[in-house]
């Protein structure tokens, strides 16, 4: 067994030293993985495969995991981590496009459970036309589960958010799962440094009894709810019960924002508050759009960068707040739906100046230049051609 | 030592009254499970029921220990998943024929073939009964149901001869008419180390008018105290298993009652803890090693 020093999860997270890494985002998702005192890991190989499993798996062998199982598709996978969370354990499991779809029967019912897992979504393209390719559509079938949904620019954030993601869907006012998506391929496959806490450190044990819901006790919910459901009782009752639960559900989902802000320095991040023109993007789309607003800047043009950080809870108050003078908002995504872009509009009161283009989907990169013509169209610069940056 | 009182089956009971029609045989599967724990003085506390949907996976509502119940289908893996969180505490997955041979079939031959140590009871009442009268996987061909007006035209599933060939270590067939006999096969089904499958005939009075209490009354045969006495041969025990389902084309047929098959082997987690004492989990841990041992037979 490797010696590991359990740490306060403060410390870990925030003071701990770092050793910069040149890694790919598999990797990274699995370093966090292996500081993150995990009892088991239990995944499917679906298609489209990223590395992350199979890293996790020589965790395993290598003595930083007691369990891993492999399961036969996703829904039993989704279903085994609801029954070993619930039995005590902290579980890891990551999936991708058809395989998260696949599991959503399961993953929909965690939030409800309060089961606090953590769960790797690695994109890709949802059939058909049968791909592999990098795409994030699949981000907004989780957006209504109620579960906490984290979107990682690069290999750096996929190590931060799911470290903290551990430390913060354990806590009590939260105890929730928590998404931790990233791009496949464009983050998952590519390598970026990756500044990491030291590998002999480790969270702190899950304590399942540090619980607004105990994980085996009959009397109070949710094993009660479960065992005396309330299909057992009369509509209204059914109703009530659903109802309140879902509330608490949902409320505890906002309260997963005040960490946020304790680990993760905060929903957002804003390049060039004052900007006149907003290039705003989450996960992948936000390291195009970082590059697109540094050549703006060098043409000397105001413009500004929004990445948002977690999709859910959606840092409502903190978008309007820097959007609200801003005379177009550009919101280039990796999905034919946008839903980043229906979120921002849904969150903003001049939801007119929201500009859902470029959109590349089906895996296509997303290159700068395609967000350069739309900040040259929001600002009135007639170009005769694309300008190749 | 805290002296722990004796407790009676009607204490493994919850204070929820079974909300399932009168003169389903679900109450007597609540009754022999509670039987069953008490005489094996497992507390309830100890015991976990997993169930899928349907009446019969109302079943753990009924029942004082802890519970969890989940989707139509799933509740195979989630109790893996508890199983192998901890391994300390019983595991019983109480669920229908429907939830297990149809929607959830896929789980099945995994936990058996992995023998991973749960037991699983399916309420065989050949028919979906919350749903209300539609055909299921081990109904029998011709049954009316909502979805099949002229009646089932597919062939039933035997659940037996599908756990014995999927590796089950442990597979018997149980009678809700009969509450003795089907506490005492849930007994073993629970003291059996490994996966355990017991499909107990339950019939539905509301929906299922063929197979009926009537019906199984003087059907069934006790296969262990009929000369099935050498339960560990699993070929004798898919010849027998064969012919469960043909009382449903012979009405001289009976219908086999009885353990099938039962053989101690390894389970998943003693095979899990082999492979740990054997290799030393280390970082230095080098994936050739596991390839070179793996024996490859000569084409």
């Amino acid at each position: 067994m490797p010696e590991q020093k359990v740490v306060e999860t403060d410390y870990l997270l925030l003071e701990a030293p770092r050793e910069r890494k040149f890694i790919t985002g598999s990797q990274a998702m699995a370093e966090a993985v292996k500081r993150a005192n995990v009892d088991i890991a239990i995944a499917y190989p679906i298609t489209p495969q990223s590395e992350t499993m199979h890293l996790v798996g020589d965790l395993w062998a290598q003595g930083y995991l007691k369990d891993y199982y492999r399961a036969e598709e996703e829904y039993g996978a989704m279903s085994a981590i609801a029954g070993a969370v619930r039995g005590g354990a902290r579980a890891f499991t990551a999936t991708s496009g058809p395989g998260l779809l696949r599991g959503l029967e399961a993953i929909a019912s965690w939030p409800g459970h309060r089961i606090p897992a953590v769960l790797g979504v690695l994109t890709r393209v949802v059939n058909a036309p049968l791909s592999i390719q990098p795409d994030n559509v699949e981000i907004s079938y989780l957006m209504n589960c109620g579960m906490v949904v984290l979107h990682a620019e690069n290999q750096q954030d996929v190590f931060d958010f799911t470290l903290a993601s551990f430390a913060i869907s354990e806590m009590v006012d939260v105890y929730l799962p928590i998404a931790v998506c990233t791009e496949g391929f464009f983050v998952t496959h590519a390598k970026g440094y990756v500044n990491m806490t030291p590998e002999d450190m480790k969270l702190p044990p899950r304590d399942p009894y540090k619980a607004p819901v105990p994980p085996t006790d009959c009397e109070i919910p949710p094993a009660r709810i479960q065992r005396d459901a309330p299909v057992q009782k009369s509509n209204f009752m059914s109703y009530l019960i659903h109802q309140v639960w879902q509330q608490e559900v949902w409320s505890s989902n906002m309260r997963a924002m005040k960490y946020i802000y304790k680990y993760l320095n905060g929903p957002i991040e804003v390049i060039n508050p004052d900007a006149e023109v907003f290039v705003a993007a989450s996960g992948c789309a936000a390291a195009q759009a970082r590059e697109a607003v540094r050549y703006a800047q060098m043409e000397g043009l105001n413009v500004g960068l929004l990445k948002i950080k977690s999709i859910v809870p959606f840092p409502s108050k903190e978008v309007r707040e820097t959007l609200k003078n801003a005379k177009a908002i550009i919101v280039p995504e990796h999905n034919i739906v946008g839903w980043l872009a229906k979120e921002i509009k849904a969150n903003i009161p001049n939801s007119d100046n929201v500009i859902g283009r470029p959109r590349v989907y089906g895996g296509m990169t997303l290159p700068v230049e395609l967000i350069m013509d739309e900040i040259y169209a929001a600002l009135g610069i007639k170009k005769d051609k694309t300008v190749l940056v | 030592m805290e002296q722990m009182l004796e407790l009676q089956p009607a204490d493994y009971r919850s204070d929820i009254e079974p909300t399932w029609c009168p003169g389903c045989g679900d109450f007597g599967v609540i009754s022999a499970i509670t039987k069953a724990l008490s005489e094996l003085k497992i507390r309830p506390e100890n015991v976990v029921s997993v169930s899928g949907i349907g009446c019969s996976s109302r079943a753990p509502l009924f029942l004082k220990n802890y519970s969890m119940h989940v989707l139509h289908g799933r509740a195979i893996p989630t109790a893996i998943g508890v199983k192998l969180a901890n391994p300390n505490l019983t595991v019983l997955v109480e669920a229908g024929d429907g939830d297990l041979f149809s929607i959830g079939s896929g789980h099945n031959p995994h936990a058996a073939r992995r023998n991973i140590d749960i037991t699983v009871l399916c309420m065989d009442n050949q028919v979906y009964g919350l749903t209300k009268n539609q055909i299921s996987p081990t109904s029998r061909e011709g049954l009316y149901g909502s979805l099949t007006p002229f009646g089932s035209i597919d062939k039933p599933v035997n659940p037996i001869s599908y756990m014995l060939t999927f590796g089950a270590t442990f597979v018997a067939q149980t009678y809700a008419g009969n509450l003795k006999h089907m506490s005492d096969i849930i007994k073993q089904a629970i003291s059996h180390r490994g996966f355990s499958f017991v499909n107990i005939i339950s019939p539905c009075p509301t929906y299922n008018k063929v197979d009926t209490f009537k019906y199984y009354k003087d059907k069934t045969i006790d296969i262990n105290e009929n000369g099935h006495k050498e339960i560990d041969n699993l070929q004798k025990a898919l010849e027998l298993a064969m012919k469960d389902l043909e009382h449903y084309y012979s009405e001289s047929a009976k219908v086999p009652i009885g353990i099938f098959y039962k053989k101690e082997e390894p389970t998943y987690q003693d095979r899990v803890n082999e492979i740990k004492q054997r290799y030393k989990a280390s970082k230095d841990i080098n994936p050739q090693i596991f390839i070179d041992e793996c024996k490859v037979l000569p084409v």
